[in-house]
């Protein structure tokens, strides 16, 4: 793998990077709080609610902004457009810390946490679970994520004299020649999960019809590959805005080409299976279902056809809220399936506890700071092209 | 059982078709041994006997959701500390059917729960008698079958640090030692009657057959989501789903999940093939990119 890779550099104890950490800080603290004492005390989840906003919010939206490793990936190694391999580096990173946000919200989330570890036993596997296999891909897709992203870290490290230089030196290369066992891994995974976490619902009687479907795997799948593709323009932009980088004229514009079409597919499948099962009346009912259906749908028009035309997406500003716009799409897709779209049996309601969404901010928060320190300490983002275009931090 | 599973699933590695044979045995019809119960709401007079009963064979603590009642046991829904409860139906406006009746919850039973279906580590299973029964060392809390019971049964120790799912069980200690459960042992007007699936359903058919008029003309649990172990008979002019019991089809509530994981995974083989081809395609695109990376 050829990069031009290099660390960002300049101090990290920023005030941004000090606010964040506090935010971290502070969901820690209430994680402990949880641990100790159960979820009751820090969250408003009930038997009509089991799943509160750390799932869609933790889980599958940050996974499915966390696509853009797999997106990259896919168009990178399997559709052979090396132009792109640039972008690959930090897209993976942004996976590997998204996923990072899902795996440990899924641990505090979870009620029965210290018999996790009986999750690799082949012989208790239920095959019918869908969350079986989400679990499954999803820890394994982790680890897969921070092997591929650890080149950065070898090359970091490896003119060092240390120790740690020493082993960086013998284990890059040899990690190298074995990365394509593990490139191949972090496409197929991601397909299987990110179709599994839109199947999870298949089963529950409990989602309104007009989320309910057999075509949720494929829908959750194309949302995955909108939101990755998007999240890269949007970290593209918030490098350039935050950290100063050169800002990228050519490979962005080019992959904004790309949103609008898996838009165009993912429409076309959600009315067509709306209209092919009757459900399309759903669509007139003034309540707040299908207010949020429309609301799915205009944030997805609306990003795609900010992209439409070349040189729309060479303005980086409409690029940035074009992908700001489909990320929320998706966003709320997921959001929707998983909590807005539910009708519980009985007389439930749910509103976030104000841990819960202090929890979630302090694991995103956290990311940050990670993301942060290693862009600034290690190769990541592209070396500024001949020619690039730089902002001057004021 | 587990071992019979694993074995199974092996041998479903070893070929998509045996996958899908397994699945229909599975979910054909209910097993020779299946028990159940049959509530008749006609003969319910709501005395509670059977939630008291219940709460004390499983040792469970008393629940008071309305504290202004002081000493009074006033659990009205199922919970983490009610396995089964009595609810009364009144009649909204005018129409057919009585004014007020009973309805009895507790776990169904299903012959394809979903609950089961839905389980990571098989910590609900199907065991002895069809009884869908919950061991805790294979349980991780993760709520799923919560999402998944179509009958809102498992209920979830929200408040506790070492938390557990509850659920009827069917008193499966008692069956194994040849009782019948608490609650229908204790019913003084037989409203709810322990049997085998089989006879229970003959004695539910007999009973609409003989007063055609005292009773709406169904079984629910028959058919209902591909058939539960529990069944009911409700007076005439009261549908189930007034009762609360929903009109889920006749269909098992996983079948859909379950069909289309099996047709995209076909016992692992469609994942084991596409990677491979992955694989192939990475390396080979490795090589073309190391030779033209000039041009890039």
């Amino acid at each position: 793998m050829i990069t031009r890779a290099e660390p960002v550099g300049g101090p990290i104890f920023t005030r941004a990077f000090l606010v964040m950490l506090a935010f971290g800080l502070v969901g820690v603290g209430l994680i402990g709080v949880r641990f100790l004492f159960g979820l009751a005390p820090i969250t408003n989840l009930s038997d009509g609610y089991p799943w509160g906003i750390w799932k869609p919010l933790n889980v599958v939206i940050a996974t499915g902004i966390g696509a853009g490793g797999y997106a990259m990936a896919l168009l990178v190694y399997i559709f052979n457009r090396g132009k792109y391999h640039a972008l690959v580096r930090p897209a993976l990173l942004t996976s590997a810390v998204a996923y990072s946000i899902g795996g440990a919200s899924v641990m505090v989330d979870l009620g029965r946490w210290w018999n996790v570890w009986r999750l690799p036993l082949v012989w208790l596997w239920n095959s019918h679970s869908v969350l079986l296999e989400v679990s499954l891909c999803v820890i394994t897709y982790v680890l897969v994520l921070w092997v591929e992203v650890s080149p950065a870290f070898w090359e970091g490290l490896k003119s060092r004299a240390t120790r740690a230089g020493r082993f960086a030196r013998w284990f890059g290369p040899r990690l190298q020649k074995a990365l394509p066992l593990v490139i191949a891994l972090g496409v197929l995974l991601p397909t299987m999960h990110q179709s599994a976490l839109g199947g999870l619902f298949m089963i529950s009687t409990y989602l309104h019809p007009l989320w309910h479907s057999g075509f949720l795997p494929l829908l959750f799948l194309i949302s995955c590959l909108v939101m990755g593709y998007s999240g890269l323009v949007l970290q593209d932009g918030l490098t350039r805005l935050v950290l100063g980088r050169p800002q990228e004229d050519d490979l962005m514009p080019r992959l904004a080409r790309l949103p609008p079409f898996l838009v165009l597919a993912f429409l076309l499948l959600r009315f067509g299976d709306l209209a092919f099962k009757g459900r399309l009346g759903l669509l007139l009912v003034p309540d707040r279902y299908a207010f949020f259906f429309w609301l799915e749908i205009g944030l997805a028009l609306a990003g795609s056809a900010l992209l439409l035309g070349d040189g729309h997406r060479r303005d980086p500003g409409r690029r940035f809220l074009a992908a700001l716009s489909l990320i929320l799409f998706g966003a709320l897709y997921r959001f929707d399936t998983y909590l807005i779209g539910i009708v519980p049996r009985g007389d439930w309601h749910y509103f976030p506890a104000p841990a819960e969404i202090f929890v979630s901010l302090g694991l995103w928060a956290l990311a940050g700071c990670v993301f942060i320190v290693v862009v600034k300490r290690f190769p990541v983002l592209d070396a500024a092209p001949p020619g690039a275009q730089t902002i001057v931090h004021a | 059982m587990e071992r019979r599973r694993f074995l199974q699933s092996l041998a479903v590695m070893g070929s998509a078709t045996a996958l899908g044979r397994a699945a229909q045995a599975s979910a054909s019809g209910a097993p020779a041994e299946a028990v159940g119960m049959l509530y008749d709401a006609t003969l319910c007079i709501g005395c509670k006997t059977c939630v008291v009963k219940c709460r004390e064979t499983n040792h469970l603590a008393p629940q008071r959701t309305r504290k202004d009642l002081g000493l009074h046991d006033m659990q009205t829904d199922l919970d983490f500390d009610t396995r089964t409860v009595i609810k009364l139906y009144k009649k909204t406006g005018a129409g057919a059917g009585p004014d007020t009746a009973f309805t009895k919850e507790q776990c169904m039973h299903c012959l394809d729960p979903a609950c089961v279906s839905a389980c990571m580590l098989g910590a609900l299973q199907k065991r002895e008698f069809g009884v869908v029964t919950y061991r805790p060392e294979l349980c991780i809390g993760c709520r799923y079958c919560q999402i998944a019971c179509p009958f809102g049964v498992p209920k979830f120790d929200f408040a506790s640090a070492t938390p557990r799912i509850s659920k009827c069980e069917l008193c499966m200690p008692r069956l194994l030692e040849g009782k019948e459960p608490a609650c229908t042992e204790v019913c003084p007007r037989k409203a709810i009657i322990y049997g085998k699936r089989e006879a229970l359903l003959a004695e539910a058919h007999a009973r609409l057959a003989k007063q055609p008029r005292r009773y709406f003309p169904k079984v629910y649990g028959e058919h209902d989501a591909g058939g539960t172990q529990v069944l009911y008979l409700n007076p005439a002019g009261l549908p189930f789903d007034k009762v609360g019991l929903p009109a889920l089809g006749d269909e098992s509530v996983p079948h859909l999940s379950n069909t289309i994981q099996k047709s995209l995974y076909q016992g692992m083989l469609t994942p084991a093939a596409l990677y491979a081809a992955l694989l192939f395609v990475v390396r080979r695109n490795q090589k073309t990119e190391a030779g033209d990376d000039h041009q890039s």
